[in-house]
């Protein structure tokens, strides 16, 4: 079911901190867990990390490929999921989102940190 | 080792929970999700051990099962139109759905709940009260197993017997476990206010033991105990504040009328707050004090022929009531012989038996029963017939509410269960509103009990009637509830929608109304049954009794024990004379039998030498007693000095025995037998009266001369006075005193006091009737205004379109009322029919219901109407509201 990107904002945490990581690279979900833990983000529980990927799944912002190929064992079974174009449409949105509602805070002197704009 | 076994049982835990999840979210993650585990969990092992290992588990096992069940709710939320999705989301949406769907009805719920609510508490308090009082079993351990000794002539019932038959047959009888004596006594207590009269239990040492009853504190009695009494629970908590220290402390006590010595007494125990006083052994609350009299065998010896006790026995285990009833006549047999002057008379002798205690207890209330369990039963299905009428008054739109599902595609099932959850909701709702009103009731009951009622510390809520109660009304809403769904099952969904929301179909129609109806009828046979008691009830304290009891004081004694036969009745004749001498009292007599003792001696009696005779109630009476209670002598004569010992032996008989024996005959004149004694001649009539007071049935009587009939040990002495009963009182005692000082009254009240106490049962039972009806009259306007109000609502198009075409508003009511008041009617002839066939139950019930004319009741349905008008008027109002262009508009 294809959303539109407004639909899907404001983007809950957990999903946003995944998308982030499926920017870079697809990972397989262990490596989500693991890399999740150790991003500063919070660390998901196998069942909360798969109730997340399927509801991104659902919503068309990651999608599933298919294992590499020339590989044997647990790597072989592994799914792989990627970022698709909507999902990094609305990863840039949210961040955009984010960054209006960080500089607000900065307004309001919430925070004091300098703000990197390049 | 450790490790195979802890990794087989966490996949099997890690399998386990998946089921959390719906089943395709497993279908599509199920596997990767158990790879991502397995590796975790190897790398836990290789990191920390066992405790990494379980630690993992323990984090990840809570997180599957929630993130599953939150997964399911959310699926079922976002797919609920559409197909098929596991059960719980579905549960979980027909939830949310159903309460959605009543809180848009706020009105509703209550309307549907409250009937309900009345209805299981009503039927269960009033169940619990008649279960607490009548059915229960008797409050001693095994009750079945205690029985009633006592000795009769042939025929009569056995529920006494004389001191030394009884201590004969508890020697020799195997069949018992025990077998113990209880006789009612008064003594005289010596307080720091001075004497005061007391309710003693006079019980043989085993008496507790032989009940099964274990005290509050200290003990019961022992073989070897001298002058110790036992307390009963209130007079611990009222004389003593409940001091646990009560045991070893003394009370100072004289005998009542044998023995004028003072004995101090030790109180040994304590009884505790259940237990009851056998009543089928004539023992009473009132009894606060318990003593073991001491045996003096060979005085004892003396009273064989005299019936001074009654004895209760525990069956032996496993012993049958037939074989120990064999044996305990075949000891009688033996008693006879070897003494035949006490235990025989001419022709037949005294007959050993026994009877269940229960028996004599309870005795006739099932009848009563019945009257009662009908009420119970006719106010349980109203509250019924009034749950499933509002489901029912609510199905037209909820068919709309259905078909609209059905043509979104949702499934037939499902449309059904959610038509179950939604009246299960309102059930839910009724069930614990009635179950928190049954216990406010039962309590408020006990702490208040209108009508002095017996057994009153044994009520509690009865658990199974209440269960009972809550199904029936619960299992009626349901299928009520399930009623538009079946219906709509049937058409096709689109037919429905197109026939609009507004528009009632007219077969519902007519069930609604006729269930409607049908509580109407119900109402009317409660209120009919009930007003035909209360009427008996209130004129039976308004009684013509036959006979004058105003400023009557009676009071109880016995005979010296060194005097019987013609010299009781003389030593009787001197208190009658002394009474006479005091100020203030007049026209003393004297009688065998008072209200306060029931019930009166019954003699066989027969006109003629072939017939068999028939019990009757007997009456030995001094002459005066006619003259002293203004009893009209209707024919012949009344007794007088004539009537002694050697003279011919006569009788008086009551009217309505003169009309059993001789209809259409001068009584005067004619014989009776009783026994087999010389034939006694009638001398006088006299108008019927009703000696067991308001309450009891009026039979036939025979009078005795007093003097011809002088083996009387205890008699009643009666005196007209006028002023201060206290006064009174102390004239009867003084006159007492002045002829013989070792004797004392057993018993001194009013006359009219002795009567107020008859009434009791009736009092009881016109108040639970009476509130049977109230609740039934509620019920059924609760139904009259629910149906009309959803008539008018169902039919506001069709008012509009009359308004629009120019109805009045009166004919807009008019239209109303006429549908209420033709269901009403319906209702009341139906009603007043069934109530018709109800009254024979009544009347065969209830003393002085026959004597009611059920027309004169029959205005109490005026009550009815009115209250049925007034529910209609709501709906009609709301009738005449209706905007036409409004109505017209809204499709």
């Amino acid at each position: 079911m294809k959303q539109s990107v407004k639909n899907l904002l404001p983007l809950p945490a957990t999903d946003f901190q995944l998308l982030l990581l499926l920017c870079k690279e697809p990972m397989h979900a262990y490596g989500i867990a693991g890399a999740a833990g150790s991003d500063g983000g919070a660390r998901l529980e196998i069942g909360s990390l798969y109730r997340v990927l399927a509801r991104m799944l659902k919503s068309g912002l990651i999608e599933e490929i298919p294992p590499k190929t020339a590989v044997s064992g647990n790597e072989a079974k592994r799914k792989y999921f990627r970022i698709t174009p909507l999902g990094r449409k609305v990863a840039s949105a949210e961040a955009r989102r984010l960054k209006s509602a960080l500089e607000t805070a900065v307004d309001r002197k919430l925070i004091e940190i300098p703000w990197r704009t390049s | 080792m450790i490790r195979s076994f802890l990794d087989r049982l966490v996949t099997l835990l890690v399998h386990g929970a998946f089921y959390a999840f719906p089943k395709d979210f497993r279908e599509l993650h199920k596997a990767d999700m158990m790879n991502l585990q397995a590796e975790r969990h190897r790398e836990a092992w290789r990191s920390g051990g066992v405790v990494a290992a379980l630690w993992d588990i323990v984090r990840l096992i809570p997180n599957l099962i929630a993130s599953g069940l939150v997964e399911r709710i959310n699926s079922g939320r976002s797919k609920s139109a559409r197909g098929r999705v596991g059960w719980f989301g579905v549960l979980w949406s027909d939830i949310l759905v159903s309460l959605r769907s009543l809180r848009r009805t706020p009105g509703f719920v209550a309307v549907a709940a409250i009937p309900m609510a009345l209805g299981i508490a009503a039927s269960t308090s009033v169940f619990s009260i008649v279960d607490g009082v009548f059915l229960r079993p008797l409050p001693y351990s095994e009750p079945d197993r205690i029985v009633v000794l006592g000795t009769a002539w042939p025929g009569d019932l056995a529920s006494r017997i004389s001191i030394p038959n009884f201590l004969d047959v508890a020697d020799r009888a195997t069949s018992f476990e025990g077998l113990a004596s209880f006789r009612n006594g008064t003594f005289l207590r010596h307080t720091e206010e001075g004497l005061e009269r007391a309710r003693v239990g006079r019980v043989s040492s085993n008496f507790f033991q032989v009940l099964g009853v274990q005290p509050e504190i200290g003990r019961t009695f022992r073989d070897d105990d001298e002058r110790t009494v036992v307390l009963s629970h209130a007079e611990w908590a009222d004389r003593w504040s409940s001091d646990p220290a009560v045991v070893g402390r003394t009370i100072e006590m004289e005998v009542l009328g044998r023995e004028s010595a003072t004995n101090i007494y030790t109180v040994v125990g304590v009884l505790s707050r259940g237990f009851v006083p056998p009543e089928g052994l004539g023992a009473s609350d009132e009894i606060r004090l318990w003593v073991v009299p001491p045996i003096d065998r060979g005085f004892i010896e003396r009273t064989r022929a005299f019936s001074l006790t009654t004895a209760i026995g525990r069956l032996g285990s496993g012993v049958e009531l037939s074989r120990a009833g064999e044996e305990v006549s075949l000891i009688g047999g033996n008693l006879v012989s070897e003494y035949p002057e006490a235990n025989s008379r001419e022709n037949d002798a005294k007959v050993f038996s026994i009877t269940p205690l229960h028996e004599l207890t309870v005795g006739d209330v099932g009848t009563r029963l019945v009257l009662l369990m009908v009420g119970v039963c006719s106010l349980l299905l109203i509250a019924c017939a009034n749950v499933a009428n509002l489901f029912l008054a609510r199905s037209d739109r909820a068919q709309h509410e259905i078909s609209l599902r059905l043509a979104l595609g949702s499934s037939r099932t499902r449309v059904v269960g959610q038509a179950l959850l939604q009246s299960g909701i309102i059930a839910a709702v009724g069930g614990v509103v009635g179950v928190g009103l049954t216990f406010a009731i039962v309590s408020w009951f006990v702490s208040y009990s209108p009508g002095d009622v017996p057994r009153l510390a044994e009520i509690t809520v009865e658990p199974r009637t209440l269960i009972f109660a809550i199904t029936a009304t619960g299992l009626a809403a349901m299928l009520s509830g399930l009623f538009p769904a079946i219906g709509t099952l049937g058409r096709q969904p689109g037919e429905v929608l197109r026939s609009g929301a507004r528009t009632s179909s007219g077969r519902l129609h007519l069930t609604r109304s006729t269930l409607v109806a049908a509580e109407l009828a119900l109402a009317v046979v409660l209120l009919v049954v009930s007003s035909v008691t209360m009427t008996a009830f209130l004129r039976t304290l308004n009684r013509d009794l036959g006979f004058d009891h105003d400023e009557v004081i009676t009071m109880r004694i016995s005979a010296p024990r060194d005097q019987s036969g013609e010299a009781s009745v003389a030593f009787f004749h001197e208190v009658v004379r002394r009474v006479n001498a005091q100020p203030g009292l007049s026209e003393a007599t004297s009688t065998n039998f008072g209200v306060e003792s029931s019930p009166p001696q019954v003699y066989k009696v027969t006109t003629d030498p072939g017939d068999e005779p028939v019990g009757v109630g007997t009456h030995i009476v001094m002459a005066g007693f006619f003259e002293l209670l203004g009893i009209d002598v209707l024919r012949g004569r009344s007794f007088t000095e004539v009537d002694a010992a050697n003279a011919l032996p006569t009788a008086i008989v009551s009217t309505s025995f003169a009309e059993k024996y001789w209809p259409g005959e001068v009584a005067v004149g004619k014989t009776i037998l009783i026994a087999e004694r010389p034939a006694i001649e009638v001398v006088g009539v006299v108008a019927d009266l009703a000696t067991q007071g308001a309450a009891a049935n009026i039979g036939p009587t025979v009078f005795l001369p007093y003097a011809q009939h002088s083996w009387l040990g205890s008699v009643l002495i009666m005196s007209r006075y006028s002023g201060d009963a206290g006064a009174a009182a102390r004239g009867m005692r003084e006159a007492l005193r002045l002829v013989d000082q070792n004797i004392l009254p057993e018993y001194l009240s009013t006359l009219t006091d002795d009567l107020g106490a008859t009434v009791r049962e009736p009092k009881f039972y016109s108040y639970l009737l009476t509130g049977f009806s109230i609740t039934a009259l509620l019920l059924a306007a609760v139904g009259i205004h629910a149906t009309l109000s959803y008539m008018v609502l169902g039919r506001r198009k069709e008012i509009g379109i009359r308004m629009a075409l120019g109805a009045t508003h009166t004919r807009v009511v008019g239209l109303v009322l006429k549908h209420g008041m033709s269901i009403v009617a319906a209702g009341l002839i139906a009603g007043v029919f069934f109530s018709r066939l109800a009254l024979p139950l009544v009347e065969s019930v209830v003393i002085g219901a026959a004597a009611v004319d059920p027309d004169d009741v029959l205005v109490v349905l005026a009550v009815l109407i009115l209250v049925s008008v007034v529910a209609c008027v709501r709906p009609a109002r709301h009738a005449s509201l209706v905007e036409p262009m409004e109505v017209l508009r809204e499709d």
